[in-house]
């Protein structure tokens, strides 16, 4: 179970913000308790921080929809509203940008030309099955490329810019991850990104998704999206934003989503693959 | 006294020792320390490597399961910033790179990506796994049986060596420090007790090396150096003592030695001089102090063989004085003497410095004269007849008398000494029987000597008509004044001659081969006597004089045993008395005599003793018991100083051989008083009594042991 900030000040229930493991328990509360004390601030209701140590631990919360707000990835959102009743509010703007795309990532040095260039080849995922960049969007790109499954070798990275840089260092041919990924600081303090290229690129798809649930009252849901939609307008706000590694929160419906829901659709079928969320 | 300590030798040498050892020791330990500090330090390095490796190969399996190289790549960045990490190198099984972390700041890793020429991670640690400066230590990372990936981690060495150099350096400071305080308390210490003392011993010893035994020995303390002291300090006293002792002792001796050297001196010289005489008088007439007839028969050897050896020719006078018997029976021996005195100092001046000149005995002289014929020969010889012509001076008188002379020529008359002798001597009666003074020798002289054949048949005829005689005389003890034995003496009462004293006829029984017979008689009747006076109760010793002749005749030893088995005899108190010259020149037979078997228990007497030229080493050889001093040494000792000398040395040196000393010729009371002084032994003279027929000398021995004591 996550970790509580807990507030007596406030009369009203707290609500729980849940964010998904995308990085280590401890970095996430690092990142996002400036945020959720802005909440509570805002809401003057407090606002509980969660994560998880896992990704299934973490959907158990989704799944009995323990979470007021949620921030997860888009494959998460897409079978949350399908199945939990979440419905999208924000979604991330990171360096800048408020897309992200799915890409195969390759050394310049490899070789390999085109995704056919990959059977028989190892490819490094940036992330499970239910990673929306790292997986999903890059297997439909090698799909798109005439490449199923038995025509490559799968494996896991333990997250994205692991693969990246592991394919730097050869120990795959190629990597499946966020366009943004290879601009990440953390890969290019390790390897020569200059050496890596894209060999495929998704289009260009809303970034991480911030969601309520839909039980939630308008003026809360409202109040939410609103006040960490206007973070960046203030100095205050963009230090929350800051710390979040986030360049803003902008506004998102769930239409925004369609292009994942049709990725999803096109690698796991009509029912978004929910086996690999369990 | 003190000696500067770096100059003592011994104190140099003990700091030397010191500072060398503990120099030795210190180094020893320090250089072991730092080996084992830095082996402990090189053995934590590599555990903790070993620890480090295994942890981080261990937690790396997941990562690398997952591709999580930020981990890795964090684990390897974690490592790197550990102390004394040197790299930190993640490779796959194809030697990729999976992270790595060089530590720059180390030359080392410079020198090697230089030297490898390359970036590469594996290049450069191919070229980093060289060196020895770099504890390398490399951790396979193992999943289920396969290596994902192999840990390389880089420990630098150069660290470990810090803290042992660090201790080293302090341990080395706080030991040489420690060094010098017990360097320095070790040596003040023995300066203060062991080389202190020493130079004072030695200082001491050096004194008693001069013999300055007053400085002591002080030192305190109680050790075995002040024992030491101690007993140096007594040795010094007993030393000091020793030496005033031996000072004392030396001085005596010095003092001994003086004396000794003196008395030595004394006696050397006087030994010299009694050598000479002795030597003199062995070789010389006493009386006339001219050659005896040892010497002169000697020089006529010597005359013969230089003649044979030149082809010369040579005489020999034999000289015998006219009617000198006469004269001396009737004025008495010294008178006589003075006679023949005079003749042997006339003699010379008719010879050349070439002849020689001897008394044979009594008043017959022999003169040796090499080189010469038979004219001048004769001419020596009227010579000779003239310097006899002046008058002779006695004590109260003077006297005419001649000399009858007789030649004898080498080779025509004979070719050795005896032969020259005999034949001057024939030639000597002819003269004499003739009444010519000179006679050369002719054969027909010998052959045809009445008197000497008429005496000769006459002897002869004597010894059958019991017209022989023995006479005694008495032998005295001298210490106790008692008559002990007697001299058996013959005599012959001549029926128209009258008495003929032996030295008259026993040449002519020697000659004639009358002697054996002669000698028996003269045995047999003294055994007989002696048996005589026995069985009336008085026993003496009888002396009995054999002549040269006697020794050989192999009979005498038989003739003598049978004797004493018939008269039943002590053979103790038989006494055979052989002269000094018989002995000389019959040594062998001599010998043979005297240790013949059938004559065991009989003593032996040298007659004459001193008129010879005998050794003493040669007289020691013989059984002899008695020595008789001759009666010429004996006559004038109360008056001639020389005279008793060589009686006292005669004296001496025959008790030295354990023999008795009897001196012959004692015709007065101071002789006697003098030769008792001198320790002889016996003495037997006119003093004490004359020869006398057997039936008077018990009563004469009665008045002499009666008279004597008194």
């Amino acid at each position: 179970m996550g970790n509580l900030i807990q507030s007596t000040a406030f009369s009203a229930k707290p609500l729980i913000l849940g964010v998904f493991p995308r990085r280590n328990t401890k970095q996430t509360f690092r990142l996002f308790t400036p945020l959720a004390k802005f909440l509570s601030t805002t809401l003057n209701r407090e606002v509980r921080l969660t994560t998880a140590k896992n990704f299934a631990d973490f959907w158990e919360g989704v799944k009995t929809q323990r979470y007021d707000i949620v921030h997860f990835n888009q494959y998460h959102y897409i079978v949350a509203k399908e199945l939990y009743g979440y419905e999208v509010i924000l979604k991330n703007q990171e360096f800048g940008n408020s897309t992200v795309a799915g890409t195969i990532t390759i050394r310049k040095d490899s070789g390999i030309r085109s995704i056919k260039d990959l059977k028989g080849k190892t490819i490094l995922f940036g992330g499970g099955k239910r990673a929306m960049q790292s997986y999903i969007s890059a297997k439909w790109l090698l799909q798109q490329g005439g490449l199923n499954d038995g025509d490559y070798i799968e494996k896991f990275a333990i997250n994205p810019p692991n693969a990246i840089i592991s394919t730097y260092l050869k120990q795959a041919d190629a990597a499946g991850c966020g366009d943004v990924i290879i601009r990440l600081d953390t890969v290019k303090a390790h390897i020569d990104v200059s050496k890596m290229q894209y060999l495929a690129r998704t289009e260009q798809l809303p970034h991480l998704p911030w969601a309520v649930k839909t039980s939630m009252d308008e003026v809360t849901r409202l109040k939410i999206q609103h006040s960490l939609n206007r973070l960046n307008k203030d100095p205050a706000g963009q230090a929350i934003l800051d710390r979040a590694q986030l360049s803003a929160l902008n506004l998102a419906v769930d239409s925004d989503y369609d292009g994942h829901r049709r990725i999803i659709r096109d690698v796991y079928g009509d029912d978004y693959g929910v086996e690999y969320l369990k | 006294m003190r000696t500067p300590y770096l100059t003592s030798a011994l104190g140099r040498q003990f700091v030397i020792l010191i500072a060398g050892v503990l120099t030795v020791a210190l180094l020893a330990n320090a250089y072991f320390q730092y080996e084992r500090e830095k082996t402990s330090a090189y053995n934590k390095l590599a555990e903790k490597g070993q620890s480090i490796g295994k942890l981080l190969a261990s937690i790396s399996i997941a990562p690398l399961l997952i591709y999580d190289t930020q981990t890795i790549n964090e684990f390897a960045k974690n490592t790197s910033e550990q102390y004394g990490v040197i790299y930190t190198i993640y490779l796959d099984n194809e030697k990729n790179p999976l992270t790595t972390y060089f530590n720059h700041s180390i030359p080392a890793i410079e020198d090697s990506i230089n030297k490898a020429q390359s970036a590469d991670p594996y290049d450069v640690l191919t070229q980093l796994k060289h060196r020895q400066d770099i504890l390398h230590q490399d951790f396979p990372i193992i999943f289920n049986q396969q290596i994902l990936a192999t840990l390389h981690i880089g420990f630098d060495k150069k660290p470990l060596l810090t803290e042992p150099q660090h201790n080293l350096e302090i341990y080395l400071g706080s030991s040489l420090l420690f060094g010098i305080f017990i360097g320095l308390t070790i040596y003040i210490g023995f300066i203060r007790k062991v080389s202190r003392p020493v130079m004072a011993l030695r200082h001491s010893a050096k004194n008693i090396i001069h013999f300055n035994f007053n400085e002591k020995i002080e030192l305190s303390g109680n050790n075995e150096l002040t024992d030491l002291a101690s007993t140096f300090n007594q040795m010094r006293i007993s030393l000091k003592n020793a030496v005033e002792s031996r000072d004392e002792s030396l001085e005596e001796i010095e003092n001994l030695n003086i004396s000794l050297e003196d008395r030595v001196r004394e006696r050397t010289n006087a030994l010299e001089e009694l050598n000479a005489q002795v030597t003199h008088q062995a070789m010389h007439d006493p009386l006339t102090g001219l050659a005896n007839r040892v010497l002169i028969i000697e020089r006529l050897n010597q005359a013969i063989d230089y003649a044979h050896r030149n082809n010369t020719r040579l005489a020999v006078f034999i000289l015998d004085l006219n009617n000198f018997k006469e004269i001396n029976d009737t004025l008495g021996h010294p008178e006589g003497d003075l006679i023949l005195r005079q003749v042997a100092k006339r003699i010379p001046g008719a010879l050349r410095g070439s002849d020689s000149v001897g008394r044979l005995g009594g008043d017959e002289f022999a003169v040796v004269l090499p080189d010469i014929d038979e004219k001048h020969a004769l001419e020596v010889g009227e010579k000779i007849v003239q310097v006899m012509q002046p008058a002779f001076d006695l004590s109260s008188q003077t006297v005419n008398i001649n000399a009858s002379i007789g030649i004898a020529l080498y080779p025509e008359h004979g070719e050795d000494q005896a032969a020259l002798i005999r034949h001057a001597d024939v030639a000597m009666y002819h003269s004499k029987r003739n009444s010519q003074m000179v006679s050369v020798y002719r054969a027909d002289f010998d052959v045809h000597t009445p008197w000497r054949l008429a005496l000769m048949a006459d002897l002869k005829q004597g010894l059958e008509n019991n017209e022989l005689e023995l006479h005694y005389q008495p032998q005295i003890d001298i210490k106790t004044g008692q008559v002990y034995g007697v001299e058996a003496l013959l005599r012959w009462h001549h029926p128209a001659q009258g008495l003929i004293p032996p030295d008259h006829f026993i040449n002519i029984a020697e000659n004639s081969g009358l002697i054996n017979l002669l000698t028996d008689w003269v045995i047999t009747n003294a055994l007989k006597q002696w048996k005589s006076w026995h069985d009336t109760g008085l026993t003496l010793d009888i002396s009995i004089n054999i002549s040269a002749r006697n020794i050989s005749n192999p009979a005498l030893p038989e003739t003598i045993g049978s004797l004493l088995t018939e008269y039943q005899i002590i053979p103790e108190k038989i006494k055979l008395e052989l002269t000094e010259s018989t002995i000389m020149t019959n040594h062998d037979s001599a010998l043979a005599l005297m240790c013949h078997p059938k004559l065991k228990g009989i003593k032996y007497a040298i007659d004459d003793f001193g008129t010879g030229y005998s050794s003493l080493n040669y007289l020691r050889q013989l059984p002899v018991d008695e020595v008789k001093i001759d009666k010429s040494f004996i006559f004038d000792m109360d008056k001639n100083h020389g005279e008793k000398t060589i009686v006292q040395s005669i004296i001496d040196l025959t008790h030295n051989f354990g023999h008795i000393v009897v001196a012959e010729g004692v015709e007065n009371i101071d002789v006697l008083n003098q030769l008792k002084q001198l320790g002889c032994d016996s003495a037997q003279g006119y003093y004490i009594a004359k020869p006398a027929p057997a039936m008077e000398i018990a009563e004469i021995i009665r008045q002499l042991n009666s008279t004597l004591n008194e």
